[in-house]
C-alpha cells in the first residue's frame, strides 16, 4: 500500500517488533509481582526499573524505548499495567507519573551507553560499562524527569522532592549490578545458543 | 488451560459487556481514568468505585469459584492489592485521611473498569480498535498501524504467559531446594522470553506476517 515512503532503514523486522513488544509484558510482570527476597540483604527487591535497565542493555536503544514507549501508552490507556493495578492518566496526573514517562528515555540511555561488543573490551571493562550505563539511564535519566513532576505535582520544593527519592538510590544500585550480571550471562547463552 | 490463564484472559461466558464493541470499551476505559483525574469529589469517586464493582462482579460472576483452586487464583492479584493499599497508606500518612480515600476510590474505579474490559474483549478485537484508531496517522505515513497494533496484541495475550513462565521458574527452583535467589530467577526468564520472541516471529513471518505489504 504505502511503503514506499517509508525508509528501509527505519522499518522494523517482525524479529524486532515481537522482541520490543515481549520485553514490554515482561516490564508489565515485574510490576505486578511481588518483590524478590535478596541475600544478604534485608530489603526485598523490587523488579520493575530493573526491567527498564535489562531493556537497556539486552535491547537496541530504539528498541528499548519502543518498548517502554508501548508500556506508557498501555498505562495512559487504562490498563492496570502499573504497580499496584494502577494504571490510566490518573497516574500520570499523580507524583510517580513522571518516573513512568521517564523510563522511555531512560531504557534509551541505557542502551545508548552500554557496550555490546563484547569482542571489543574485556569482560571487566563491559561489565564497568554497563553497570555505569544502568545506573545513569536506569536511575539518573528517570529522576532526572520524575523529581521535577513529583516537586510539581505536589507543590514540594525540589530539594525535598530529591530528598523524597534519595532513599531509592541504594537500591537502583543493587538492580544495576543484577542487571548488569543477568544482561552478561543472558549475552552469552544466547550466543551459545545462536551461534 | 492453566489457572492463571483463567484469571486473566477472556472469559468464554458472553455477559452483557462481551456484547459491547471493543472500541467503545476502550474509549470508556480511556474516559473513566481521563474523568477520575478532573474530580476529587469523594462522592462521585466513590460511586464510580462502587458501580466498576458491580460492573466487575456482573461479568465475573461468581467471583471466586471459575478455576479449581481459588488460592493460587487469588494470589495474583493479591500483591498489586498490598501495593496499592501501601500507596494509599503513605498518601493518608504524608496529605491526610481524606485525600487518602480519594486516591483509593479513583485508583479502585479504574483497576475494577479495566479488570473487567479485558475479562471481556478478545486481544484480537483490541487489536482491531488500534489499528482502526491507528489509520489516519498510517495514511501520513508516520506508522505503520497493523504493525503498531500487532506489538499492541502482543504484549496484551503475552503477558498471563510470562507471569505463568516467572511462577513456573520459581516453582523448579523452589523444587530443588533452592532459596529464590535473584539471578537463578531472571537469568533463565529472559532467556526464555528472548528465545519465546524469536519462535514467535518466525511463526508470524511463516504465515505471511505483517512486514510484507
Amino acid at each position: 500500500m504505502n511503503s514506499t515512503n517509508k525508509s528501509p532503514r527505519l522499518a522494523l523486522t517482525t524479529q524486532q517488533m515481537v522482541r520490543a513488544a515481549l520485553f514490554t509484558a515482561l516490564v508489565i510482570v515485574f510490576a505486578i509481582i511481588p518483590p524478590l527476597p535478596m541475600p544478604f540483604v534485608p530489603v526485598p527487591l523490587t523488579l520493575q526499573t530493573l526491567g527498564v535497565m535489562l531493556a537497556g542493555l539486552i535491547l537496541s536503544p530504539r528498541l528499548a524505548a519502543l518498548a517502554m514507549l508501548l508500556y506508557v501508552v498501555l498505562a495512559l490507556v487504562g490498563f492496570p499495567v502499573l504497580p499496584g493495578g494502577r494504571g490510566g492518566l490518573a497516574v500520570f496526573a499523580g507524583p510517580t507519573g513522571g518516573f513512568i514517562l521517564g523510563f522511555i528515555p531512560g531504557a534509551f540511555v541505557v542502551s545508548w551507553l552500554a557496550a555490546r561488543n563484547q569482542s571489543e573490551t574485556t569482560t571487566a571493562a563491559m561489565i564497568a560499562r554497563n553497570f555505569g550505563a544502568a545506573v545513569f539511564g536506569g536511575a539518573i535519566v528517570v529522576y532526572a524527569i520524575g523529581v521535577p513532576w513529583l516537586a510539581m505535582v505536589t507543590g514540594m520544593s525540589m530539594d525535598r522532592a530529591l530528598m523524597a527519592v534519595v532513599v531509592f538510590l541504594p537500591g537502583d544500585l543493587v538492580k544495576a549490578v543484577i542487571a548488569t550480571i543477568v544482561a552478561l550471562r543472558v549475552a552469552k547463552l544466547q550466543i551459545i545458543n545462536n551461534p | 488451560m492453566s489457572l492463571l490463564n483463567q484469571t486473566l484472559e477472556v472469559s468464554a461466558k458472553g455477559t452483557w459487556l462481551h456484547r459491547w464493541p471493543a472500541g467503545l470499551k476502550l474509549l470508556s476505559l480511556f474516559s473513566l481514568g481521563t474523568a477520575l483525574v478532573l474530580t476529587d469529589h469523594i462522592f462521585i469517586l466513590g460511586a464510580s468505585a462502587v458501580v466498576a464493582g458491580l460492573v466487575c462482579l456482573s461479568v465475573h460472576w461468581p467471583p471466586f469459584m471459575r478455576g479449581s483452586a481459588s488460592s493460587t487464583r487469588s494470589s495474583v492479584f493479591l500483591w498489586p492489592l498490598i501495593t496499592l493499599m501501601a500507596i494509599v497508606a503513605y498518601i493518608g500518612f504524608v496529605s491526610g485521611f481524606e485525600h487518602a480515600l480519594v486516591v483509593l476510590c479513583r485508583l479502585l474505579a479504574l483497576l475494577l473498569f479495566a479488570i473487567s474490559v479485558m475479562a471481556t474483549t478478545s486481544v484480537t478485537a483490541m487489536m482491531a480498535v488500534v489499528e482502526k484508531f491507528l489509520q489516519p496517522f498510517d495514511r501520513w505515513g508516520w506508522i505503520r498501524a497493523d504493525k503498531v497494533a500487532l506489538m499492541f496484541g502482543i504484549s496484551l495475550r503475552l503477558m498471563p504467559v510470562l507471569l505463568e513462565q516467572w511462577h513456573e521458574i520459581r516453582e523448579a527452583q523452589a523444587a530443588r531446594g533452592h532459596r529464590a535467589s535473584p539471578l537463578a530467577l531472571l537469568v533463565p526468564m529472559l532467556v526464555r522470553t528472548l528465545q519465546r520472541a524469536a519462535e514467535m516471529a518466525d511463526a508470524i513471518d511463516a504465515r505471511g506476517g505483517s512486514s510484507a505489504r
